[in-house]
């Protein structure tokens, strides 16, 4: 294993609510739906960043300005280089999706693997059932990749939920599990793939469970901070499991039992 | 295979060692630790070291890689064929786990250029108790003191290669367990992660990270850049880390995953004896009982554990 | 070529030897290259009155002027940094808030009774403070990573670990094993455990760590047999309002 980055160019960059843009690079990198990336400004650090898209040709990385490393990367421009290795991780568990309905949750940057996973299906249509699509966004402002969105109506079931915007015209108020509840998603031979903030997968997953899915058929995307990447630097451990190497996909089932472990002793002291 | 090697003879061997390779073994400086010696007399023979010897191979900060002119370029540096002398079974075994989870070029590279010579224990103390946790054998050799002379057990070609010279022992002997005061009772501590006996610990912690530091098996280290004074060249750095420190575990945004002190305090003894078992088999800890030794409030997790098995 | 940063460096009460850690080591030199300074004591006459991207201040402020000083520069500067255990949190100078104000004026300035002097505080009581640089004196390294930051846009991130980190990764013998009270698991680190390397204890001169475990950290030191007033003399020596301020309830710890 090696911490080598390739340096790539920046072929577009585009600008999404006030602290997002969507940094398109071309690439043979070829990242598998669901997998990350290492990407570095040299002298700033690193930081792992989950591909938004599935092509040979190109990565796309929609980063928030919220650190030192991606602020770094959002003050880059078209033209300009970026450092990138990777891929790494496992992704979105293709084979056990195949012939199956999904139901693709994600809120806010959370969008990027789920993105990667639409353009997958995209490409290979006749692989899977029915797909159904709910995005969580604050407010009208932050929703991000809105002509994508736009696209995908017209081919799968979407629905876009504004947790604090009342005035919207475009999309409807709502938190994720109050458009999962409005628009309810078939759960017969059903796999859901989630991603975004801990508190809004548990809710999505509480609607899932209600509706009767079971937690082997949900997947978890994790965020946690992985620096080397590939198993040693302990950084993203959540109990006996690597969020870099075994994940940051994990079966719910898998990962809900450490989850509940961690988060029994964090209050209080 | 075994050699053996009369006691006189001994430190003209190692001087004969130090001629030809860079030989590191424990010194009293003050702290014991692994260090550069010149000659036989400067090894320290009392006790285990109270620093590991995974400072050889995980040093406080090293460089990963170079940025100059716009590229990045991994560092290898020079390596040179190094023996690591006076190794206890537990220092052996910390490697053998440290080995398992580093992939990198420049980790590897520095332990194939090492020669891993082990040295029987004969003075743990109270804090030891490797006995409790499944050590095995590795090493290149392993020196084993009985009357006056060296049983010298060889582990490998390399080592082989460095002993050929000695005469072959005719009936092999077995080299025993060091001798332990302390037990660890249970290595199966899964069910009880949520067991109220650990907020005893985590209050007497002063997540002071003195026991990962000193761990012989904590690996873990963060990622920094470094940018030179002209702001444009730096390098990318690979720093000792530890997870008992808030920072740890927190992610772009300012969330730490780790937060409470409790859940800090519990992640370092359940790796060490839980979650590295559920992946390679065998607990992480050595039971070299560094982090006992050093604690400033003197916390006993092993008694935790045995209070635990026994209710 | 673009203009470079305006910084100022200023002192007020207080031993100067922030600024003269500047001056002396060769930071200096590195920073002349960095940025434009465009006022220093001791080497450069104070005519510059313009406005200054970043100003330096070290010191504590003891005396009223010292309250129209930084007030003045507060004005005159983009960004305030406290340079210095003094200003962060008040260091040596704010001991005498621990003590009888009256009795120890009188003995250190018996004549000059026309100084109008305030409880010594950090300077960040009194004005808005945008960056700390802790450490008695600070440390040159951390000086100029800092103004690595400003000129590459990078936020300036403050250590947050304990002494003890560093100091055990140096592989130091622990002071407290030896019996003695060092502030090192209560501390900041990010001085790379310069006393404790050096056979001192640590005096907390970067302030309180924000994890620190006090509790835990005093039922030590008293089971060592380090009776309260021991324990108080040192946390009040370099940091004691801040360390007042962070223990929340165990500050009965500093009441005489």
């Amino acid at each position: 294993m090696s911490y080598q980055p390739k340096s790539y160019k920046i072929s577009s960059v585009e600008s999404y609510a006030k602290d997002v843009k969507l940094f398109k690079i071309k690439c043979n990198l070829n990242p598998s739906p669901g997998t990350f990336v290492e990407v570095s400004v040299p002298g700033i650090g690193e930081c792992p960043l989950a591909s938004c898209s599935h092509s040979r040709d190109y990565l796309e990385l929609l980063t928030k300005n919220a650190g030192n490393v991606t602020s770094a990367i959002f003050n880059l421009r078209k033209n300009g280089s970026i450092f990138v290795r990777g891929p790494y991780g496992k992704g979105f568990p293709i084979e056990e999706l195949k012939s199956r309905n999904l139901i693709l949750i994600a809120g806010g940057t959370g969008i990027a693997p789920i993105t990667s996973m639409i353009n997958y299906i995209e490409q290979n249509k006749k692989l899977f059932g029915k797909i159904f699509i709910y995005f969580g966004f604050r407010d009208e402002e932050n929703v991000l990749l809105k002509e994508r969105i736009k696209k995908w109506e017209e081919e799968f079931h979407v629905f876009v939920g504004l947790s604090s915007d009342p005035d919207s015209h475009e999309y409807e108020k709502g938190f994720i599990n109050d458009i999962m509840e409005r628009h309810k998603p078939d759960v017969e031979n059903t796999v859901a793939l989630l991603c975004g903030p801990e508190i809004m997968m548990n809710v999505a997953t509480g609607e899932l469970n209600k509706l009767g899915m079971q937690n082997e058929n949900i997947y978890w995307s994790m965020e946690r901070r992985m620096e080397c990447a590939f198993g040693s630097c302990g950084r993203c451990q959540i109990q006996d499991l690597y969020a870099c190497k075994d994940g940051p996909i994990f079966r719910y089932d898998v990962i809900k039992p450490r989850l509940d472990n961690e988060n029994s002793s964090q209050e209080g002291r | 295979m075994q050699k053996i090697l009369p006691k006189k003879e001994f430190p003209e061997f190692i001087d004969s060692l130090i001629k030809k390779y860079e030989v590191v073994a424990p010194v009293k400086s003050p702290n014991s630790k692994f260090q550069k010696i010149s000659s036989f007399d400067e090894i320290y023979f009392d006790s285990i070291t109270q620093v590991p010897a995974k400072i050889q191979f995980l040093p406080e900060d090293e460089t990963l890689l170079e940025f100059k002119n716009k590229k990045a370029v991994e560092t290898k540096g020079e390596i040179k064929k190094t023996i690591l002398f006076g190794l206890r079974k537990c220092d052996l075994n910390a490697i053998q786990i440290v080995d398992k989870v580093m992939y990198d070029q420049q980790y590897l590279a520095k332990r194939k250029n090492t020669v891993l010579i082990g040295l029987f224990c004969e003075n743990p103390d109270e804090y030891c108790f490797c006995n409790s946790m499944q050590l095995q054998d590795y090493h290149d050799l392993f020196f084993y003191l009985k009357g006056e002379n060296y049983y010298i057990d060889v582990g490998s070609k390399i080592g082989g290669a460095l002993v050929k010279n000695l005469s072959s022992v005719k009936k092999e002997i077995k080299i025993p367990n060091p001798a332990n005061f302390k037990k660890l009772e249970n290595l199966e501590i899964g069910e009880n992660y949520k067991d109220k006996i650990w907020e005893g610990d985590a209050d007497k912690c002063l997540s002071c990270s003195a026991c990962t530091v000193y761990c012989p098996t904590c690996n873990c280290f963060d990622i920094k850049d470094d940018l030179d004074l002209d702001l444009k060249n730096g390098e990318r750095k690979r720093c000792q880390a530890s997870c008992q420190l808030k920072s740890f575990s927190r992610v772009a945004g300012g969330k730490s995953y780790r937060d409470s002190r409790l859940s800090r305090f519990k992640h370092f003894v359940y790796h060490k004896i839980s979650y590295y078992k559920k992946i390679y088999n065998r607990p992480m800890c050595v039971g070299c009982g560094r982090c006992l030794r050093v604690c400033p409030t003197k916390i006993d997790w092993v008694e935790t554990i045995n209070k635990i098995s026994k209710s | 070529m673009k203009e470079k940063i305006k910084v100022g460096f200023y002192g007020v009460s207080g031993c100067s030897g922030c600024l003269l850690t500047v001056l002396y080591e060769d930071c200096f030199k590195e920073l002349v290259k960095m940025v434009d300074i465009k006022s220093f004591p001791f080497i450069k006459e104070d005519s510059y009155k313009g406005k200054f991207d970043y100003c330096f201040i070290e010191g504590t402020v003891c005396f009223d002027e010292d309250i129209v000083t930084i007030n003045e520069l507060r004005k005159r500067s983009d960004k305030v940094v406290a340079l210095g255990s003094c200003a962060c949190f008040g260091c040596v100078p704010s001991i005498r808030n621990f003590h009888n104000q009256e009795k120890i004026m009188s003995f250190v300035y018996p004549k000059y009774n026309h100084l109008k002097e305030v409880d010594p505080t950090p300077i960040g009581d009194h004005i808005k403070v945008d960056y700390y640089l802790p450490q008695c004196p600070p440390d040159k390294k951390e000086i100029l990573e800092f103004v690595k930051c400003i000129l590459t846009g990078r936020e300036f991130k403050s250590y947050t670990s304990p002494v003890c980190f560093e100091c055990r990764k140096k592989g130091n013998p622990c002071l407290l094993e030896e019996g003695k009270i060092c502030l090192g698991p209560i501390t900041n680190g990010g001085c790379g455990a310069l006393c404790p390397s050096n056979d001192t204890t640590c005096y907390g001169c970067r302030g309180p760590c924000k994890d620190a475990n006090y509790e835990a950290f005093f039922k030590m030191l008293k089971e060592m047999g380090h009776t309260n007033k021991e324990i108080k003399d040192k946390l009040e020596t370099f940091a004691g309002l801040a360390f007042k301020e962070e223990e929340g309830e165990s500050s009965k710890w500093l009441e005489r």
